[in-house]
Formats: C-alpha cells, structure tokens, sequence
C-alpha cells in the first residue's frame, strides 16, 4: 500500500516536473487581458490569483515561447500597471502596480476566533483563503496568521466543528480581527461544519487524528453517562479492554502507551469507579483531539496516542449553569464573566451511591452485641479554569482539576444477594479502604510577539496518588492486615514558539522540563496462625529529570501538497539515555472534494512502563505501577507508518481509509504468560521484584479501517470497519521459545455502526458493535506427570501456544431515547438508554479445566439488558 | 482517480490480510513427556516417558505411556542407556547401576518417534532434615469456608466451620560456602497430613502447607535453616470439636532453578501446565535430593511435639 503511496505521489511529482519544462507559447496583440492569463495558467500550470475587477478592461500585447512561466508572466503584465507577487511555489497573486505596499515583502491576515455565544476562544477553527487555496487553523488562544501575503483583501472562511462557518473579507496587515463562531446548536439557515467536511479541515490534519464532536457523540446510547472516553471509543482502532474495566486500548497497544493531556499537564490514572467512567466529564471540555499512531512532534513520551483535552475558559459573555443526574453521579457546570477580561469556569462531579445506601450501618445481634459495618464509595471531580486577558496580546490561563474515589468496606464474607445477612455483627470479615486521586495544576501564558511569532510558556504539576488499607479475618487466628500506597510526582516547564514566516512555511519549535517522582510504600502482617506472623516493610524512591525539545516546519510548496519534516529530542536521567525522534508527514490534495491523502512516518519513545504485580491478589492501583527506564530496563521505541485517503463524495458524507503499521521493540511483556494473581502478598513494590515478572519483548502490528460519516440535517449516521493485527514475540517460559503471537488486545474485525436522529423535543440513537472475540489460550492435548515425593502423577491440559483461539464474537445493540423539554425556566432533557437491547450473552472469558474424561470449559457472561435513565438540566 | 483506485485495491488486500488467523486451531501433535528425578545419594532412578493426548477420551489415555524410546543418561561423564521395563510401559530402567553422586553434571537424551528431548544440569547437595516440630493448638478456630475468587455472581454462600491451624517449624542443615553456585539451589518444604484438607480458597491463602523459595532466603539458624509452615485440620463439629488424630510427613526437596520453576506451577492444573524444563518434550528432568521426617499420632491438643531426623 505504500510502495503504492509513493507511487501515486512521485507520479504526481513527476507529472509536474514534466508540466514545468512544457513549452508556453504566448502571442497577445490587444487581447484581453483575462483571456490571455487563462492562456498562459493552461500552458503553464501555474496557479494565478487576482479580482475579475482587476483585470477587466486591460488587454495585453506580448509575444513569448519558452519554458519559464515567471519570464511568461512578465511579459503578459507588461504595460498593464499591474505586477505579480509570488506566495507560493507555482503561485502568484497580480496587484496594481501602484500599489506600493504590494512590493511589501510580508503582509498578513490574522485574527481570533471564538465562540459568538460564551466568546470563548476557538483552538483548532479552520481559516480558508478560497482564492490562494490556502488555510491554517487557529492555535490554543484561538489565534491565526498568514503570513506574506501581498497586501489587499482576501476573501475568508472561517469552520469548526460543531459550527456555522462565517465567510467574511480580511485586510492585509490590519488589526487582527475577533471573528465569532455560533454553535449548531442555535438555529440558523447556514451550513453546519460537520466533522471533516471542509477541505479547510484537511488541511490541518495528520494521518490519525480526529477531532472529537462531543456534542454528537454524547448523544448515542452508553452504558454510563457523557463521557469523553465513551466518546472516543466510535474512534476506529479505539476500544476499552474491558467492559468494565481496563484501559483504552488504541490500535491494539497496551492502555500505558496513551497519553492523556489536560489542559497541557499529564493525567496519570484518568478513570473512575475501577475504570467504569473517565476523570474527563465532557462538559468540562470546549475541544478534544485524538491523535491515534504518529503524533506531531510537539507530542511525545508514549507510543499508541493522544488525547489531548482543553477545559473550557469560561463564558466571557453571560453566566450560564448546568445541573445533570446520571445513572452514576449528579454534576454542574457554571461559569461566567469576572470583567471584560477575566472569565471562569467550575465544574464538579459526584457519585451518590453512598447517599442511597449508606456510609455506615450500626448492626446489634440477638445477643447484644454491636458492630459497626460499612459501604461506601463515592467519586468526585472539581474542575476550574480562570482566564485572564492581559492585553489583546497576552493570555493567562489558570487550570485546575482534582478528581478522587474512596471505597470503604467492612463486611462479613457471606456476601450474598439477601443484602439482610450482611447486616449482623462480623467476627470474620474484611475491611477494605481504597482510595485513588489525581491532581493537576497548570498555568499557560500566551504571547503574540509582532503578529507571526506565538510564544506559549506554561508550567504543571500532575499528582497521582493510591492507596489500598486492608484488614482480612478469615479464622478466628489468621489475619492480613497491608497497606499499599503508590504515589507519582510530575512537575514541569515548557516554552513553545510558532513561526509563521509565510503561507508556505511555518516554524515551530519548543523545550521542555520535567522531574518524575515515583514513590511505593508496602507494610503488611500476615498471621498465619496465633504463632506464625509475617511482617514487610518495603519502601521504593525512584526519580528522574526529562528534558525534551522539538523542531518543526509546516511547509506547504503549493496548494496540494504540504510536508511537515520535524524532530524531538530527549534526554532521561535515569539510565542516562538520550534519543531522536524524527518524524515526517505529507499531504497531497488530488481533488479538493473527491481525495485527500496523508502519510505519516516516525519513531516515538516511551521511558515510562507500567506494569503490575502478577502474583498479588492486591488490586491493580497498588499492585501496578509506573517504572521509569533505567540501566535495566530500557526505554521502549516505535517506528509507526500511517497512511490515510479521504473523501467527500456527496455533502455530509465523509469517508476515510486508514492504514498503519507499528513497530515496537524493548515493551515489557510477562515472562509467564499463564501467570495469574494467586497469593494476598506477591512479590512486594520493590521494582528488581516485579520487574523479576516480565522480559523485553516486540510488538506489531497493522491494520485498516475504513469509516463513514453521514451528517445532515437531524440524521446522523456512522458506520466503521476495522481490521488489525497485533502481535508479540518474547522470551519467555513458553516451552517453544520466542515466538509471534495474538496479543491479549488482538480484535481482527471490528464493525461498529450508529443511526441517531435529533427531533425538536425528541432524539434516538441506535448503535451496534460486532468484533471478533478475544484472543484465549487453549489448550491443544493433555498429559500426566508426577513428582518426587508424590505416588501418582497429575493430570493437566497442555497449551502449546499462547492466545491460539478465540472466545465467541461479541455483538451488542444499544438504543436511547431522549426528550427536551422547558419548566421552570430551565431547560431539561431526559433520557433513557438500554445497554445490550437483545440481552445477548457475550462471552468475556474462558476457563478449561481437566477431568478425568477430557476438559471441562465455562465460560464468563458480560452484562445483560441493562435500562439506564439521566436527567440534565440547564439554566 | 486511477490511483485512488489502486489505494482502494491495496487496502482491500490488507482488510483481507487482517482477516485471517493466523493463530489457527489447536496443534494435533503427539509430544512426549518426561519424567526424570535424579536423587542424590540414591540409584540411577527409573525414568517414565508418557505421551500428550487428545482432549476428549477416557482417562485411561490421559496417561498414555510413550513406548519404543531411546533413552541414555549421562551422569559424571558416565553414560547410562536405558530399557523399556517389560512390565510398565513406558517405564524405563537404567542398564547400568551406580548412585547419583552431588554436584555432578548430567545430561538426558529421550528419543522417541521423530522428537528427541533434552534436559541437563547439575545434581543436587543432600538433604538433611534434622527436626520437625508440630504445635497442637488447645482448641479449634473458627472460619469462614468461602470462595472469595468467584467472579461471575454476588451470590456468594459463606459457611462456618472449625479448625485446628498447626504449626510446624522444619530444621535442616545447609552449609552451602556463601561464594558457591549452590547458594542458588531451592528448597520445597511441604507437609502433607493424612487428613482432608480445608476446600476453601480463602482460608488456603493463610494456611502454608507447602513453599518454595531460594534457600538462603530462609531463616538460618545454628548454622541451618528453618521453614514454619501452618497447615488445617478441619473438625467435624456435628461429632465434637476434638483434633482428629492424623500423621504428617514433613518433606524437603532441593532442586535447581528448573525444579523451582516446576515446583512452583504444578499445583493448579485447573488454571495451567507447569513449566517444564525438556527442550523437544514436555515434563521435567532434573536432580533433587530428598528427605523427609514423619510425625504419627498426633492428636493431644496444646503441646509440641517434636521428632528428630532418624526417630520416629
């Protein structure tokens, strides 16, 4: 496919090679002048730009036979008071002579986008400069320039996602103009951006990336409440391990290769309720993007992707507030204007479980006796941002985020459905206190130097903290009494500078500091027997210094084409290694409407690995953890190719085709795939030990995924097809050595489809999801041996390979139906949604187990139907 | 637009490449399976060949014997060829006598059908246990007998019972020079009553009935090790709450790495295969020495009884 790629590019390249040497023949005699540029634009390829107005009237005399479309270009304006400035490679734009800031070598267009309802500032808008095929998008403040252009006015058009586009006129070299943006959700006869829909759109693309549209993709059906990682998962190639549980799995790699950025600062453990929900709420967000595979080198640190969030600024315009119940958590949203300059935003989240069945529960026998039990679990989210305009050139913005859960248990054993037998006194019991919380901190000032240099400084701090006090009485003598704590510390500065030196070069560039911290704590006392007491102490330090920089330039020769050479660089302390990142990607426009295609090409390396204890029934917070790269344990590298084709057949409609290839080396894998959690201790938080559980292994893999999006209107409709292959070779206690095999993340097929349509008062949404099931070791024979001090041998089922078959396909149909409606001056929408509407019974697991006539196979069910009601409410 | 077309072409290609499995179905393959356990201080030991079976079948096949082999031990530069035993297939008898001597090199070659299977190493130091020590509790603990890994409902059933947690403190000698390879050899202490043993997962996470861990990872004392392990005696209080009397045997194996790695993964065939140490086959050869101190009768609540290596 790209040998094919690069086929279809140099045939492009060389097609204009041969164009250039073409003869041009140009005999004028008192010909219109517009007759003859359209003449000499035919022989020559070049691409001219001017107003009808401009040329309408003059004529031009000029006898020319070359090659050379300047020394053409020259003759056709001769003695027509009108010049050529040249923008871009084979592109010029024809002004009237006399006009002298036209010989000016840089003039520039710029200006703000924001939101026309809140005045928030847009990142990521697309400006369009139909007539030079040019566009550039705005940057974090909402800010864009295009630079050297020849003074005049330039028609515009301004997009983004989820927004009425604005076409308006912008004068060269003026005051950078504000240009506001109303969302679709207001309404009005102009045309709604819909997600990749504008050629403007693709310009600022990158195979892989997808900017998020909250807005729609809150309203499928889920099995929560918004979500931004619900949302991210009708991203093809994006899928959660587990339903329940686990991670997001992006293209097959493992969930710790994915960097989560909020507001610019590192979240190290973004999820709630043991990974039902994320820390991100999505009406905290003003604009998400996802960059699956190769990332700009702006980004890095990790392997698979980026999900990089923006909290809101705050309404600089009018308060507003928000007020939703979901299935899980009640929330709010308010924010407002401070002055003409400053704004906010505060948010917060809270489950209310506790609330419906307590914290605590005071229980008495028949004998009198008393106990106290407990169940409590809550979360919670406070997020708030403050942004301060200093001057129409600087911007301050302050974040905050602090998210926590906190489980509190003392019951007896019997944990079972008639909730009454819970509550009696327990002698035999167990108490769990788990608590998990991350805290992040950043600051960002933005500076416009001149009106082409963007200078950001910013500074975080990212704290992630777990903690797991257990107490587990299961005779009258024996106990467990342990006390996990894992903490990280993340503090760091970076400057980024753009450049933006013309419409076809941009520059940027930037550095970074960083210090990591990385702390475990373990004390537990194991009581065997009255006699037989275990005690463990152990303590970890580990810390490391991460300076990184990047360089960048957006070069864009000619209207199709645009390339984007660029390199990181970085340095980790610990293990003192140094890396280089090169990375490329290319644009190459066939046809504005019917192709767009984009490659992509770099290396990306990853210090941080996360691993887990495999032995220790302890749960994965305490029991897992981030290990820097040392002299043990090397940095794990990927070289990813990307390729995408896309295109927009008819309006609405958009289709995208997307091939990868990853390659990584030095991932940790388990040494013992078949290892399981099987003791209350296991081998402790000391890093030599738990590193002592995995080897250095490879991974790749490749896939394809083809999406279509339909958007018009009140329909909206998805569909994607997602093939892909992951695999993994490492040394390990797999008898047959090294070898590739499925990884435990491997879905080949995968066809998610949605059909949503959005009334006045009503709105629907179905979605269905069918994939290949899971990969499963099975086992292939069996076989008895014996032991040294045993008179008969066991018998057990062999297992050959590693994940050598599959669990059954997974198919799901979920449906939602919601209502708007207004009372007491609010505006309230409620919803219901019905999780596995066919009550399908999915497999999530296998287990075989040998008998004395063969193998005895269960299997584990997911969950079943499941209603799920929500109510919001907006002031 | 041509291009595009071969882009759809090529992509089409690669949706079909990711279609396939490449994993497949399980392999249908007979593989032979070793059992080999070179006892220091002992004869040259019998060596079992099995054969891997299909899934489904009558247990009988489970244990289907491996026939017809080529077998030869080399011990010390001293090479043993072995014999099929007329009388149990699939056990083979060294044709030449002798004693597995410590610390020695030896070597196994199975050849059996098309495979040939190997395994190597280095025999062990005897073992010598010099005491075991039981402590009788007064009386029976209560506990829950639950199965707390059960993740597929909230419906877990609890009960009560009553048990007596002995603990047993085990003594050997080891000598082992700290600079030696041999300081990386691995005990197994395990004890094994006569009586049934608790069913509930949970309290089998307390209890330590049997360990393996490097050697000088235990305990050392008087020049020693020490091990102490707990094991239950469960009680059926529908008769009364007294000790059921029972005997226990005490036993030590030292073994190397690929003992330990062995050891370790045998006892939950519900959920895996042990690690096996046979390049070309399945099972395990390696050296271990063994000792073992049986402790009879016991059943007096509230004392401790002690027995010596060598007495009974």
């Amino acid at each position: 496919m790209y040998a094919l790629l690069l086929l279809v590019i140099g045939g492009g390249v060389v097609s204009r090679e041969a164009r250039a040497q073409r003869e041009i023949r140009i005999e004028a005699d008192e010909t219109p002048l517009d007759t003859v540029l359209r003449r000499l634009r035919a022989q020559s390829g070049i691409d001219l730009v001017y107003a009808e107005r401009l040329v309408r009237g003059r004529t031009a005399s000029c006898t020319y036979i070359g090659t050379d479309p300047r020394a053409a270009l020259r003759c056709v304006l001769t003695d027509t008071e009108l010049s050529a400035n040249r923008v871009r490679r084979r592109q010029f734009v024809l002004r009237a002579s006399d006009d002298g800031a036209s010989r000016s070598s840089r003039e520039t267009v710029s200006g703000y986008v924001a939101d026309a309802e809140t005045g928030e500032r847009l990142s990521g808008a697309h400006v369009y400069l139909p007539d030079l095929q040019a566009g550039t998008t705005t940057n974090r403040d909402g800010y864009f320039v295009l630079s050297s252009l020849p003074s005049g006015t330039y028609d515009v058009r301004i997009s983004y996602l989820g927004y009425r586009a604005v076409d308006t006129t912008l004068a060269t070299s003026g005051e950078a103009r504000r240009i506001a943006l109303t969302s679709a959700s207001i309404e009005s006869e102009e045309v709604v951006v819909e997600a990749g829909g504008t050629t403007a759109e693709q310009e600022a693309r990158v195979p892989g990336m997808s900017s998020v549209d909250l807005a729609r993709l809150d309203q499928l059906p889920s099995l929560t409440e918004p979500d931004l990682f619900r949302a991210l998962q009708w991203t093809p190639g994006v899928r959660k391990t587990s339903t329940l549980s686990g991670g997001l799995s992006v293209r097959g790699a493992d969930p710790d290769q994915n960097l989560y950025l909020l507001d610019g600062a590192p979240v190290y453990h973004p999820w709630h309720a043991f990974s039902l929900v994320s820390t991100f709420q999505t009406g905290t967000l003003k604009n998400t993007n996802l960059y699956r595979g190769g990332f700009p080198v702006a980004y890095g640190g990790r392997l698979s992707s980026v999900v990089d969030a923006q909290m809101k600024d705050g309404s600089r315009n009018q308060p507003s507030a928000e007020v939703g119940v979901g299935m899980l958590s009640g929330r709010f949203r308010v924010e407002a204007p401070i002055s003409d300059n400053t704004s906010f935003m505060v948010s917060g989240r809270r489950s209310y479980i506790d609330k419906i069945i307590g914290q605590t529960h005071s229980v008495t026998d028949e004998s009198g006796r008393q106990d106290t039990l407990r169940t409590g679990y809550y979360f919670y989210d406070v997020s708030a941002k403050v942004s301060h305009r200093l001057n129409e050139d600087n911007r301050l913005t302050v974040s905050y985020y602090q998210g926590r859960d906190a489980l509190d248990l003392r019951l007896p054993f019997d944990l079972s459905l008639d909730f009454d037998s819970w509550l009696r006194p327990a002698d035999l019991f167990f108490e769990i206190k788990q608590s998990w919380q991350n805290r992040v901190v950043s600051a960002r000032h933005q500076y416009l130097v001149g009106d082409d240099i963007f200078v950001t400084t910013s500074g975080y701090y990212s704290g992630y903290q777990a903690q797991e006090v257990s107490f587990v009485q299961p005779t009258t003598t024996a106990s467990l009494a342990s006390d996990y704590g894992v903490r990280l510390h993340d503090g760091g500065v970076k400057v980024d500078v753009t450049y933006h030196r013309s419409l076809s070069h941009e520059l940027s560039g930037g550095l970074k500091v960083s210090t990591l911290q990385f702390t475990s704590t373990l004390d537990s006392k194991v009581r065997r027997s009255a006699d037989v007491i275990e005690r463990r102490r152990q303590d970890s330090d580990l810390g490391s210094v991460q300076v990184s920089g990047y360089l960048q330039e957006t070069w864009t020769p000619t209207p199709t084409w645009s390339v984007q050479p660029g390199v990181r660089a970085s340095y980790f302390s610990s293990g003192d290694y140094f890396r280089v990142a090169p990375r490329l990607s290319a644009r190459y426009t066939v046809d504005p409407k019917w192709l767009t295609l984009r490659a992509n090409a770099g290396v990306h390396v990853q210090y941080l690995h996360r691993i887990r204890d495999r032995e220790s029934l302890a749960y994965d917070l305490v029991s897992s953890r981030w290990v820097p790269a040392s002299e043990r344990v090397q940095p794990a590298t990927g070289l990813q190719l990307g390729l995408e084709a896309r295109t927009h057949p008819t309006d609405g409609l958009t289709l995208e085709l997307d091939s990868y290839l990853r390659g990584t080396r030095n991932l940790l894998a388990p040494a013992d795939a078949f290892q399981e959690k099987d003791g209350i201790e296991g081998s402790g938080i000391e890093v030599g030990a738990l590193l002592g559980q995995y080897t250095e292994g490879e991974e790749r893999a490749f896939g394809t995924e083809l999406n279509a999006t339909y958007q018009r209107e009140a329909w909206m409709a998805r569909l994607s097809l997602g093939t892909s292959r992951t695999s993994v070779r490492a040394p390990g206690r797999v008898q047959s050595g090294p070898r590739w095999r499925p990884s435990d993340l491997d879905i080949p097929v995968t066809l998610r489809g949605a059909l949503g349509w959005t009334g006045r008062s009503w709105q629907a949404a179905l979605a269905a999801e069918w994939r290949s099931g899971r990969p499963v070791s099975a086992p292939a024979s069996r076989f008895q041996v014996g032991d040294p001090v045993e008179s008969s041998p066991t018998t057990y089922l062999h297992r050959p390979r590693v994940n050598n078959e599959r669990l059954s396909p997974y198919f799901r149909l979920d449906l939602s139906v919601g209502y708007a409606f207004r009372m007491l001056s609010a505006r309230w929408q409620a919803s219901v949604n019905f999780f596995n509407v066919t009550n399908r019974v999915n497999e999530r697991g296998r287990t075989y187990a040998p008998t004395s006539t063969g193998v005895d196979v269960s299997s584990q069910r997911g969950l079943p139907l499941l209603p799920l009601l929500e109510l919001e409410m907006k002031l | 637009m041509a291009a595009a077309g071969r882009l759809l072409l090529a992509a089409g290609l690669l949706l079909g490449l990711a279609r396939c499995d490449w994993s497949g179905p399980p392999a249908d393959e007979t593989e032979v399976v070793v059992e080999a356990f070179l006892e220091t201080g002992q004869p040259f030991p019998p060596i079992v060949l099995r054969q891997t079976t299909a899934l489904s079948g009558n247990g009988g096949e489970a244990s289907k014997a491996a026939t017809g082999a080529d077998v030869v031990l080399t011990h010390d530069d001293m090479r043993v060829p072995y014999h099929e035993d007329d009388q149990t297939a699939g056990r083979y008898e060294p044709t030449v006598s002798g004693v597995v001597k410590a610390r020695m090199p030896w070597s196994l070659t199975v050849r059996w059908k098309q495979d040939t299977a190997r395994a190597q190493g280095r025999t062990a130091v005897s073992m010598n246990l010099t005491e075991v020590c039981v402590e009788v509790p007064s009386e029976p603990v209560q506990a829950v007998q639950v199965d707390s890994l059960r993740r597929d409902s909230l419906d877990i059933p609890a009960t009560r019972d009553l048990i007596f947690p002995m603990d047993v403190t085990v003594h050997w000698e080891s000598n082992f020079p700290s600079a030696s390879t041999d300081t990386t050899a691995w005990v197994r202490a395990q004890l094994r009553p006569d009586t049934t043993a608790s069913s509930s997962r949970l309290i089998g996470f307390f209890l330590e009935p049997d360990e393996v861990r490097r050697e000088d990872a235990f305990s050392r004392v008087n020049g020693g090790r020490r091990w102490r392990g707990v094991y239950a005696v469960p009680v059926d209080s529908s008769v009364d709450d007294l000790l059921p009397r029972h005997d226990l045997t005490a036993t030590l194996v030292r073994g190397d790495d690929a003992f330990a790695d062995y050891a370790q993964t045998r006892t939950d065939p519900e959920r895996r295969e042990p690690i096996s140490n046979v390049d070309g086959g399945l099972g395990i050869a390696t050296a271990v020495s063994v000792d073992s101190v049986f402790v009879g009768d016991i059943e007096e609540p509230g004392i401790q009884k002690c027995v010596a290596s060598g007495s009974t």
